[in-house]
């Protein structure tokens, strides 16, 4: 299923975010992560993930370094800051809220919030 | 290296000609795009590495590099992420870069703006001022007619002449000649040579011939000064003399004019490299200053022995000659100019030829050419009164001087032209002063003195015409529009290179041309500086109708007026304003003169009658000699000019601008005793003592 762009815009940056919580990941790597860990559902434009990063950067969420990988490569590495991490949480809650006040709207019910 | 142009080169063509588009089109630093570049090119060789067959290479590129979207979409994200992430000093140099660009572009702007703007003239300032001079009489009343002619007509002296004239001038500036002192005088100038003789002979003949060198080259050697270096200073011998014979004269002790001093004078002509050895080796001869006095005086006396018969004294006969031929080449001219004379109104329709350039086109300019050739004709007048005077035709004499007062009177006078009436003073003072000087030299009869006196009453029946300024203000006015922009903040602003051309046209230094910018962008605008002039102009036209005594009793400064202004914001005003100042005195200094000549042919008058002069002035009002109005006021002083008798002679004089009564001490170089050296009066009889 496509998402709506301007839906997808609201949640990348929490995607984001979040899969970097887990681990330091190179601009390729992030997107095949996010694609994978979405069921595919989510799929992030390649050309909104590189200035969706850099704005990230320039807010100090995430920083950036480049690293040598195995096969000699230079990768540009983005790993979440502390700050990051803050905003993460915050993000996360917001957008719970945001899920359960929509849910009811849409007679999901409580339930739904919580099996999710 | 190796990886990178091995991946770069392994990468579809169209995957590089999208980075380099996308890269291109970021427009950002070097550095950056570049990083960007590896990390777009690390994501495509990444997304491609599973894939061999170059074709499915080619697709999967494709479908990639769709889903980043278009390039130049892609480079406006990345160039705007990129640009946030720039460190909080980077941001604040470019912030400051880009304020200075754009102040810098803005100023030049402006710049451009001021430096193009463009007068707008929308009055004719001649018409209106031409119109306000004319008064309602028809033309064949117009002594301006007759003038022109007579402009026409005139024949330029000579440069002998000319040098003749300004020699006889200087001659008549003499401070006084020794032949012309009473004996009593010359008495007290010879006892002081011989008390003084001693400190002349006791110099050696070498320290004589040196002070005499220099007093044969008019300079007077100063080495008791007290100077930082051992350089001898030299003072003007006709400056100095008179206040030596004055010290001498009035046994006090005038000092020299030292501050007009110059030191190191041509050696050819002095010895100064002997003077310089005298001061340095501390050798300067015992009583210097008296015996360079001595050698003052007795230069003068030598120089100024004889009395002074005639005009004509120490002409040669070419010369004589040569002056009658140019007053009779000028006779035609003179003719014309006598006929405008007797006309009683004279005015001019002021205007600007066809052709005329934009600087012609400024009212300062129309008014100008004439004047020196009036006063060129006036001087023709006068030397014709001393030629008749010589032949002993009193009459012709007395009537060509009335002509030239009468040619003054019709510019001195009121509405018009500040610079018009100082011309006309000038002819004017021209005229009566020789008048007064005949009535000294020669015998002149009852009748003609009472004759003489009514003309010259009737010059001005209503009474002397103070100095009037309102004229002048048409003339800033058009100053103000000529030089100023219209419209735009307040009002409009100075434009430097009329300020230029202003400067060029009443002959002031020029300043170059981002001096008079700067000044014109710092200048008040155009309505600031019309309010600041009007209020200036109502206070100086109140002062200016006062007399100095007036003003320094009412602690009044015109001065003052104008060096409160700003030196800058308003430096049209300090430009152009001040002399207008002065100008209020020198009526009031005309009008002293005019009444104090109407009551020497009063004094005489009396004198011939009565054998004796009056006591006081008032009893030649008591006698009907003349009207109490008549009485000569004095312009430094509370009442009337100080009037004297002195044995069979008598003394009139004003007490001068130094408002100090000296006795009636006349200087002929500071003829109105405005100068702080050596106290003096302004003299009006006798003449030239």
């Amino acid at each position: 299923m496509k998402i709506e762009r301007e839906l997808l815009k609201g949640v990348a940056p929490v995607v984001v975010l979040e899969i970097l919580s887990r681990g330091a990941m190179y601009g390729y790597e992030l997107s095949e992560a996010i694609e994978e860990r979405s069921g595919g559902i989510l799929t992030l434009g390649r050309g909104t993930l590189y200035p969706l990063l850099y704005n990230l950067e320039a807010k100090g969420l995430v920083k950036a370094a480049w690293q040598e990988s195995e096969n000699k490569r230079k990768r540009r590495y983005y790993s979440i800051t502390s700050k990051g991490k803050g905003e993460l949480v915050s993000r996360k809650e917001q957008w719970q809220q945001l899920q359960a006040g929509a849910n009811m709207v849409f007679g999901i019910g409580v339930t739904g919030l919580a099996t999710s | 290296m190796a990886n990178k142009q091995d991946s770069q080169s392994s990468l579809p063509e169209v995957v590089t000609e999208y980075l380099g588009e996308v890269i291109r089109r970021m427009r950002y630093r070097k550095k950056v795009r570049q990083e960007v570049r590896d990390e777009l090119e690390g994501h495509f060789v990444d997304a491609l590495k599973d894939i061999e067959e170059e074709g499915q290479r080619e697709y999967a590129a494709r479908k990639l590099i769709e889903q980043f979207g278009e390039a130049k979409v892609l480079a406006k994200l990345i160039r705007r992420g990129k640009k946030r992430c720039r460190p909080w000093w980077r941001k604040a140099m470019v912030r400051i870069l880009q304020t200075v660009g754009v102040s810098m572009l803005l100023f030049i702007l402006y710049t451009v703006w001021f430096m193009t703007g463009q007068p707008t003239v929308r009055v004719d300032y001649a018409k209106v001022w031409s119109d306000i001079t004319r008064p309602a009489v028809v033309d064949e009343e117009n002594a301006w007619l007759d003038y022109e002619k007579a402009i026409e007509k005139y024949v330029e002296a000579d440069a002998a002449i000319e040098d003749l004239i300004k020699k006889n001038q200087k001659e008549r500036k003499e401070w006084v000649r020794f032949g012309g002192l009473k004996a009593e005088d010359q008495e007290k100038i010879l006892e002081w040579l011989r008390q003084h003789e001693e400190a002349w002979k006791n110099l050696t003949t070498e320290q004589q011939e040196v002070i005499q060198q220099c007093i044969g080259n008019d300079l007077v050697p100063f080495l008791n000064l007290e100077t930082r270096k051992a350089l001898p200073y030299y003072g003007n011998f006709d400056r100095e003399i008179g206040c030596r014979v004055k010290g001498i004269l009035y046994n006090k002790w005038v000092p020299l004019r030292t501050r007009e001093r110059k030191p190191w004078v041509d050696s050819e002509k002095v010895p100064t490299d002997k003077l310089f050895e005298w001061k340095r080796d501390n050798r300067v001869p015992e009583n210097f200053d008296e015996a360079v006095a001595v050698a003052m005086v007795r230069k003068w006396m030598k120089r100024t022995g004889q009395k002074e018969e005639s005009v004509f004294e120490g002409f040669t006969k070419s010369e004589f000659e040569s002056l009658q031929n140019w007053v009779r080449q000028n006779e035609a001219a003179w003719r014309d100019f006598k006929v405008g004379s007797l006309k009683r109104y004279c005015w001019r329709e002021y205007g600007y030829g066809e052709d005329a350039t934009e600087e012609e086109r400024w009212l300062i300019s129309v008014l100008l050419p004439h004047l020196g050739h009036l006063r060129n004709i006036s001087r023709v007048g006068i030397w014709r009164a001393r030629l008749a005077a010589e032949r002993g035709e009193i009459d012709q004499a007395l009537e060509d001087c009335l002509t030239v007062v009468r040619a003054g009177r019709h510019w001195r006078r009121e509405k018009s032209s500040l610079i018009e009436q100082l011309v006309g003073l000038a002819i004017f003072r021209m005229g009566q002063g020789e008048i007064v000087r005949i009535v000294q030299r020669e015998q002149i009869r009852a009748e003609q003195l009472e004759l003489v006196q009514q003309q010259l009453k009737q010059v001005y029946e209503g009474g002397y015409p103070l100095m009037d300024i309102e004229g002048e203000k048409l003339f800033f006015l058009d100053a103000i529009q000529q030089m100023f922009t219209e419209g735009g903040p307040g009002g409009g602003h100075l434009i430097p290179r009329q300020l230029m051309l202003l400067t060029d046209m009443v002959g002031s230094a020029e300043e170059p041309i981002f001096v008079s910018s700067g000044l014109c962008i710092v200048h008040a605008r155009r309505d600031a500086t019309v309010a600041k002039a009007l209020e200036i102009y109502g206070q100086i036209g109140r002062a200016i109708k006062l007399s100095p005594y007036q003003k320094r009793e009412k602690e009044i400064d015109i001065n003052d007026v104008i060096n409160s202004l700003p030196r800058i914001r308003y430096f049209l005003l300090r430009y152009l304003v001040p002399a207008m100042g002065r100008a209020g005195d020198l009526a009031y200094r005309g009008k002293a003169e005019y009444e104090a000549t109407l009551t020497v042919l009063a004094l005489r008058r009396w004198e011939l009658a009565k054998g004796v002069y009056p006591e006081e002035l008032e009893e030649l009002v008591v006698d009907g000699y003349c009207l109490e109005e008549d009485l000569p006021n004095d312009p430094y002083g509370a009442g009337l000019l100080r009037y004297e008798k002195r044995g069979e002679d008598f003394v009139l004089y004003s007490v001068g601008a130094d408002f100090e009564d000296d006795g009636g001490v006349h200087n002929p170089r500071d003829i109105w005793g405005q100068d702080d050296v050596g106290g003096c009066d302004r003299v009006f009889w006798p003449v030239g003592e």
